[in-house]
């Protein structure tokens, strides 16, 4: 493994800055936080899952002229396609510069329909050896952290009664209301 | 023990209403506050029913018994928040102001009539308790009716509408809660019972004194269930936070074996932070989970990198194996048989295969609890799974039909 250039929270705080400076929508919807960042960036932002061959990497951000494309994994978990897309936002997001660009027939293959020619660079996600790799992959650890965040208190279980009435389920909010607090439900 | 047991159910019932206090000057709702000012005059009762405190105040004057007249007017006036918390809860604060000014009215009366009836009756400063010689008395009497009515039927209310809505409700603190409350009025229903048996008895001319240590024992430990009842929905989520967090860090320790074997050997450039920091800051919540998430996504990258190695007859020997497990532990050890399998091939320097077939689907949902947990499966089946063993045996010394057992072997 290579060495970092930047020390290790050096670019936590880096990170940390980058995301106040982000609108992330809360709750978290990887739809909305596309659009706040195409809005920042002026360019479309388009997301293509594709069967990616285990050779390629999981992840690529595609820049063309007009348009920002983010490639990601379709044969893994949703977890982890939505991390990997959010790795590939967070380079976006960073305004890093491509480390090389991609050859037309590669391009020509994974999207048939761009002109191959038309790839001004590329940038992908298969290891975290290089400081934009690493901070793009932090950002994305980061936010997704924070996007789950309420997803580790374990959900409300489903009423295991119906309610006979309305009036039932009013005045169990009421008693839910008056004894719960004031703690918060997270620590 | 009445001292003891008192002093503690007085300290438990201030520090509730201390508790549920700050939320009442925050929410500025009638139902908290109603909540609060119950357990503030639950500890009133018990402050004032403390055998030496309430010694020191029946001295206090001359000619009157202070500490029982305190008592019983605390206790009706408990009874009585006790239903307008009740009364708040059925009705919206509109609907019940009605009721609610009709109990203050009753109590404000019932406060005039006890206290008439009771210094009519001249208990004297050295009658501590509610004795025969006392209930001899009828003024005295009816104040000893009136107070049982009075929280006999606060408590009659307390139990039934606990036990119905902890049905009812969908949050389990709060149905708890409600059960350990209504449970904690029955105890003292059964004390009020007790009581009245004690005063038909007296004038029956039957002795029922000798259960007065157990009468006290059952009304205590009954307004112990009550305060913790109304507050465990409040202080409860820290106490199951707190378990939650021991059992997320020891199910991240539990991917450790699993995360060395397949990210840092194998694929060591897929590790974000190698950070050697002390367990106790990797303890701290924040600091876990965002290890936990990391975790989970390098060993998802390890997967997709492993990929290319794995020995699909290997995991086909393993499906077969498994295909009477449910699908969450079924797919754990097809998983981690293709994860050995992948690690071998790595290792031994095998072609990597271009065209892999997908790998199994893990059933998840797409949040990190269920990730977790599937994980901690595929680990622990990584580790030490007798089926896992037997698929990847049976790879290098037979064929795979032959190591179909016909009835597999559950392993260690």
């Amino acid at each position: 493994m290579g060495q970092p250039q930047v020390s290790k929270d050096g670019l936590k705080r880096r990170c940390r800055r980058r995301l106040r400076e982000l609108e992330i929508p809360d709750p978290f919807d990887l739809d909305r936080f596309c659009a706040s960042l195409s809005e920042r960036t002026g360019r479309p932002i388009r997301l293509l899952a594709l069967e990616l061959s285990p050779s390629s990497p999981c992840g690529m951000w595609l820049s063309t002229a007009t348009t920002d494309y983010v490639i990601y994994q379709s044969a893994t978990d949703p977890l982890h396609q939505e991390h990997i897309v959010l790795h590939e936002l967070s380079h976006i997001a960073c305004a890093h510069s491509a480390t090389s660009v991609l050859r037309t027939d590669t391009a020509e293959r994974l999207l048939p329909h761009l002109d191959g020619d038309m790839v001004h660079s590329v940038l992908a996600r298969s290891h975290y050896t290089q400081d934009q790799e690493r901070e793009a992959e932090l950002m994305a650890s980061l936010i997704l952290h924070r996007a789950r965040r309420d997803s580790w208190a374990e959900a409300t279980p489903a009423r295991r009664v119906q309610l006979s009435a309305e009036d039932d389920a009013r005045i169990a909010a009421r008693i839910e209301r008056s004894l719960q607090n004031p703690v918060r439900c997270r620590p | 023990m009445t001292t003891a047991l008192y002093s503690l159910c007085a300290a438990g019932a201030w520090v509730a209403a201390g508790y549920k206090l700050s939320a009442t000057r925050k929410l500025r709702d009638p139902t908290v506050a109603a909540v609060c000012v119950t357990l503030a005059l639950m500890g009133m009762v018990f402050t004032a029913s403390i055998p030496p405190l309430r010694v020191w105040l029946d001295h206090q004057l001359t000619s009157v018994n202070l500490g029982v007249l305190l008592t019983l007017l605390c206790v009706v006036a408990f009874s009585t928040s006790a239903q307008v918390m009740l009364l708040l809860w059925t009705n919206t604060p509109e609907n019940a102001r009605g009721a609610v000014r009709n109990r203050l009215i009753a109590l404000a009366g019932v406060v005039v009539l006890i206290t008439v009836l009771y210094l009519g009756a001249h208990p004297g400063p050295h009658d501590h308790s509610f004795s025969r010689s006392s209930a001899g008395s009828l003024g005295y009497a009816a104040c000893l009716l009136i107070y049982l009515a009075a929280l006999g039927i606060a408590m009659l209310a307390i139990a039934r509408l606990g036990w119905r809505y902890a049905r009812l409700t969908g949050r389990p603190l709060v149905a708890h809660g409600l059960r350990l409350a209504a449970a904690g009025a029955t105890l003292v229903l059964a004390y009020c019972v007790y009581r009245l048996g004690t005063l038909v008895g007296s004038w029956l001319g039957s002795d029922m004194a000798r259960l007065e240590t157990l009468s006290r024992f059952i009304a205590g430990n009954g307004a112990l269930l009550i305060m913790l009842g109304l507050t465990l929905p409040s202080w409860g989520p820290l106490f199951v936070h707190g378990f939650d967090h021991l059992r997320r860090y020891a199910r991240y320790q539990r991917l450790h074996p699993l995360w060395l074997s397949i990210v840092a050997e194998r694929h060591p450039e897929l590790v974000l932070d190698r950070s050697t920091a002390r367990a106790l800051r990797r303890f701290a919540p924040g600091e876990l989970d965002f290890r936990v998430y990391r975790r989970i996504i390098e060993l998802f990258d390890a997967r997709l990198a492993l990929r290319p190695y794995i020995d699909p007859a290997a995991r086909e020997r393993a499906r077969r194996l498994t295909r009477h497990l449910d699908e969450h532990e079924r797919s754990a050890i097809v998983a981690a048989t293709e994860l050995r399998s992948a690690v071998r091939a790595e290792r031994a320097g095998a072609p990597a295969d271009h065209e892999p077939p997908e790998a199994e689907e893990a059933p998840l949902d797409g949040d990190v609890v269920s990730a977790l947990a599937w994980w901690v499966r595929v680990a622990r089946a990584y580790a030490r799974s007798g089926w896992v063993a037997e698929a990847l045996a049976a790879s290098t010394d037979a064929p795979a039909d032959a190591a179909t057992p016909d009835s597999p072997r559950r392993p260690e």
